[in-house]
């Protein structure tokens, strides 16, 4: 330990303290590689249109954490100036920086997410810790550093969405707001599906990319307002999560789900771009927003009023993304009702009809 | 208080208010205190907020819900002295109604004198809650030309 | 019968009411009934829609918008809530929660004239008596209400007379589980806390009591399960009373995994500071013929007969709580006789089958009492 850093149980520090936090957590990091070179992986990514490299010491974390960004890997030359994220995974590096993960708290606390975000008084770094890890972020020089208690000890969201919470304040930072909702492509432009999973957006994301449609995300994808106004949709995760009844309509997919969440409540997983690996993109710009509707005789397209369409948005990704999004959200999803069309897809019970109604929204 | 104003208007400052099917919701901002009011009174409401003439507004409802006008008048005094104890209304110069005015509401149920329902333990139930962070008390404040 | 199952908490998070609902309601569904349960949103990524063994579960984002003070869209989700209820027209709504989201329920009682049935799964709040809140609003209007303990109908009935003839007592059940209790291990002498880490449980005082226990029981252990805002504070009590040897943190588990861990101990302690409404702790280890050591709090008396299945203490009392479980540990012939008591005991009174079938006739009863 070095002068300056608490003694261990300790969990209120002074501000002065946040950088040490974070040099203490990048020392542990370093440490690490070198302790186990072989267990490092590198590789390169682009999240909405910039440079990432992730870094992972222990070789079952890094399997699986590369494969729900898998999609949005880059080659060539290594970037200049990315956002690190460095990650190590204790059980195999025998590193002791979780069990003191309190003692890395900041200034302000909120408890969230069964765990708890704290951050340092400027906003410029914000921790998040719960039972199996934790995770600081400096969003001042785009660093993330995070250990895990074990690789092999994750839960269906630690595989279906890593870091999400961090990832969406660096994403907000950029000008990129996450979004709870789906996003499927068609040659003519991006479809939302507002609406967490299970109002069928799972459902109608993963019929859409079987039936020739592509895929850019199921759960959380990124809005972003370009120049001149337009907006721009971009996948953030490579994964569908589904409940077992939902992944039985698929029999093509079904033997292809992944299934080793240690939760009682695991749920399978879909890895699309090992799947369907020419339909999965990375970004597309939005043409229209398609509120979901299960249960009905049968699919129909109807237009959805602007109100349904922030009030879809609202709802879901208002009040359920943490942190939660601001003013500046709301007024920003205004702004999109306002810019694309919206329409209702009401759901019969054939799943064949979901492709085709989708890209009879996007031809219109 | 002696005279009930005979112009009013909601608390703007102080009031978020919304009216749907009929019923009123009514938000005190500054403590957080939930009120509702079911038909006659969102009626009332939507007229105070219209034009806030206490008189006006006891005959349009006599004449909406087709009731003798003296226990309207009666009834509709109650219900604001009540909202105007909560601070929810305050007395206002006479004005013209804005925009077309009020509709008379498409369902019209049977009249019942109105009434304020009042949730003063809202603020500490939701306290129990822990408050989410938000995105805006994470404030970065940073000189990198990084758009935000 | 189609019944709408309004909560705040339902699985996956852990509980008494998450767990008790989320058996309760499914073997309804087995039993022909339609439930469909309406709860907040209180985890990020859950679904908005799931089903758990034929139960519709609808989430929605409850606090967070009435803590935002957004009116608009509250409004929107009252409109979905009126919708629902139109579209489902339950024979009878069942509220399991007095707590803020209730609200949407009271706005919205003009889209189904349903009676609802109120059940009390926490301690009554002085709160009941006064028509100026949510709380007095949402007991006052209920068709009728049911209490998990008679400590709680009693407190009901001493603040809302009224009440009276409109309450009555289900007790929870619980199915005995799969696992056959294993004898207790003589050589360690183990005491077993579990719950959410929070001071009401009062897992503090059980740490105290064990600096005596620990000295008088060569080997003794305190166990302690679950996590929660309290764990730093309980470690740190722990390690300044020179115990972070004998008090093991293990964390969180699932409740099916708590049969396993009650078959480790020798003693359930249940040293609860505030009036615990019934007890369910208590109850798993009853199940699993282990003797229990509970504050003398809210409905755990009805749950631990003292003497016979268990010992009670005055609350907050170490000294108490310490000298109950050293005479349990001391005299394990003692401590199985009372286990056996506790585990007959339980399944006469406390059976699953009996809960499932007191909550459909209390279904069947309340939705015929429109009043």
């Amino acid at each position: 330990m070095s002068p300056g850093e608490p003694a261990a149980g300790v969990s209120v520090v002074p501000s002065a303290a946040a950088p040490a936090r974070a040099d203490a957590m990048r020392r542990a990091f370093r440490e690490a590689t070198q302790a186990h070179p072989g267990a490092l992986s590198v590789e390169e990514y682009v999240f909405a249109g910039r440079p990432v490299r992730l870094r992972i010491v222990g070789r079952r974390l890094a399997e699986r954490t590369h494969r729900a960004f898998a999609h949005l890997r880059r080659d060539g030359a290594p970037a200049a100036r990315p956002f690190y994220i460095d990650v190590w995974d204790e059980s195999e590096t025998g590193g002791q920086v979780l069990p003191q993960a309190a003692a890395m708290e900041l200034d302000r606390r909120w408890v969230a997410c069964d765990g708890t975000l704290t951050a340092s008084p400027d906003g410029r770094y914000v921790s998040f810790r719960y039972e199996e890890s934790v995770t600081l972020l400096d969003r001042q020089e785009q660093s993330m550093i995070s250990c895990r208690r074990s690789g092999s000890h994750l839960s269906t969201g630690d595989c279906s969405k890593p870091y999400v919470l961090m990832l969406s304040i660096w994403y907000h930072d950029r000008g990129v707001q996450l979004l709870h909702a789906g996003l499927v492509a068609h040659e003519r432009g991006g479809l939302l599906l507002p609406g967490a999973s299970g109002t069928g957006k799972s459902t109608a994301a993963l019929a859409a990319v079987t039936q020739g449609l592509d895929f850019l995300g199921d759960d959380f994808v990124g809005l972003e307002r370009v120049d001149g106004g337009a907006f721009r949709g971009h996948s953030i995760f490579n994964t569908v999560c589904l409940t077992r009844p939902t992944l039985a309509r698929f029999a093509e997919i079904r033997p292809h789900a992944v299934e080793d969440s240690f939760e009682v409540e695991d749920k399978p997983i879909v890895y699309v771009s090992e799947l369907y690996p020419a339909r999965i993109r990375d970004t597309v710009p939005i043409r229209a927003v398609v509120l979901l509707s299960k249960g009905h005789a049968r699919t129909e397209i109807t237009p959805a009023r602007r109100a349904d369409a922030l009030r879809a948005f609202a709802a879901s990704t208002l009040h359920t993304v943490v942190p939660r999004p601001g003013r500046e959200a709301l007024d920003r999803l205004a702004a999109l009702v306002e810019r694309v069309p919206a329409y209702w897809l009401r759901l019969g019970p054939r799943l064949e009809d979901i492709g085709p109604s989708l890209s009879a929204i996007a031809s219109t | 208080m002696d005279q009930l104003p005979g112009t009013l208007d909601v608390n703007r400052d102080d009031v978020a208010a919304k009216i749907i099917d009929g019923e009123a919701i009514i938000i005190r901002l500054s403590d957080g205190t939930y009120y509702s009011m079911d038909h006659v009174g969102a009626s009332v409401w939507s007229l105070l907020e219209a034009h806030g003439d206490r008189a006006a507004t006891g005959r349009t409802i006599a004449a909406w819900y087709r009731v003798p006008p003296e226990r309207v008048q009666e009834d509709v005094d109650a219900l604001v002295r009540e909202l105007f104890a909560e601070g929810l209304v305050v007395a206002a110069p006479a004005r013209a109604v804005s925009g077309g005015g009020p509709v008379t509401p498409s369902h019209v149920g049977p009249y019942a004198s109105p009434r304020l329902n009042i949730h003063r333990d809202m603020g500490n139930l939701l306290a129990l809650d822990p408050p989410t962070p938000g995105i805006d008390d994470l404030l970065l404040k940073t000189d990198t030309d990084e758009p935000r | 019968m189609r019944v709408l199952f309004w909560t705040d908490w339902f699985v996956p998070s852990i509980g008494g009411v998450e767990v008790f609902s989320a058996r309760l309601l499914p073997a309804l569904a087995r039993r022909g009934h339609e439930i469909v349960v309406v709860a907040g949103h209180h985890r990020s990524g859950l679904p908005d829609a799931t089903t758990l063994e034929g139960v519709k579960i609808l989430r929605f984002p409850f606090h967070q918008v009435l803590a935002a003070r957004h009116v608009d869209r509250m409004g929107a989700i009252l409109e979905q809530i009126a919708s629902l209820k139109r579209e489902l027209a339950p024979d009878l709504v069942h509220l399991n929660t007095l707590g803020p989201s209730v609200l949407y329920h009271l706005e919205t009682v003009r889209a189904c004239e349903a009676p609802v049935l109120l059940t009390m799964h926490s301690p009554v709040m002085p709160d009941a008596t006064r028509a100026d809140t949510l709380y007095g609003r949402a007991l006052r209007t209920a068709t009728w209400v049911n209490c998990n303990s008679q400590a709680v109908r009693a407190e009901l009935c001493r603040l809302l007379p009224e009440l009276s003839d409109r309450s009555s007592v289900t007790y929870y059940g619980m199915e005995p589980p799969a696992l056959t209790p294993a004898p207790r291990a003589r050589h360690e002498p183990r005491v077993l806390v579990f719950g959410r880490l929070v001071p009401e449980k009062g897992f503090d005082i059980a740490i105290h009591a064990f600096a005596v226990v620990a000295a008088s029981i060569p080997g003794a252990r305190l166990v302690v399960v679950g996590e929660g805002p309290e764990r730093q504070a309980l470690e740190r009590l722990a390690a300044t009373l020179g115990l972070s040897s004998i008090v093991e943190f293990v964390g969180p588990v699932p409740p099916s995994a708590v049969p396993r861990l009650v078959n480790t101990v020798s003693v359930v302690a249940v040293p609860s500071r505030w009036d615990e409404p019934f007890g369910l702790v208590a109850l798993e280890a009853a199940l699993m013929a282990r003797p229990v050591v509970a504050a003398r709090v809210g409905g755990l008396p009805e749950v631990v007969e003292d003497g016979r299945t268990g010992l009670l203490v005055e609350r907050e009392d170490a000294h108490a709580l310490a000298e109950a479980l050293v005479c349990l540990l001391r005299d394990p012939a003692a401590a199985d006789r009372m286990g056996v008591v506790a585990r007959a005991r339980a399944s006469a009174l406390f059976g699953w089958d009996r809960c499932v079938n007191e909550y459909e006739r209390l279904y069947e009863r309340s939705a015929l009492a429109r009043v």
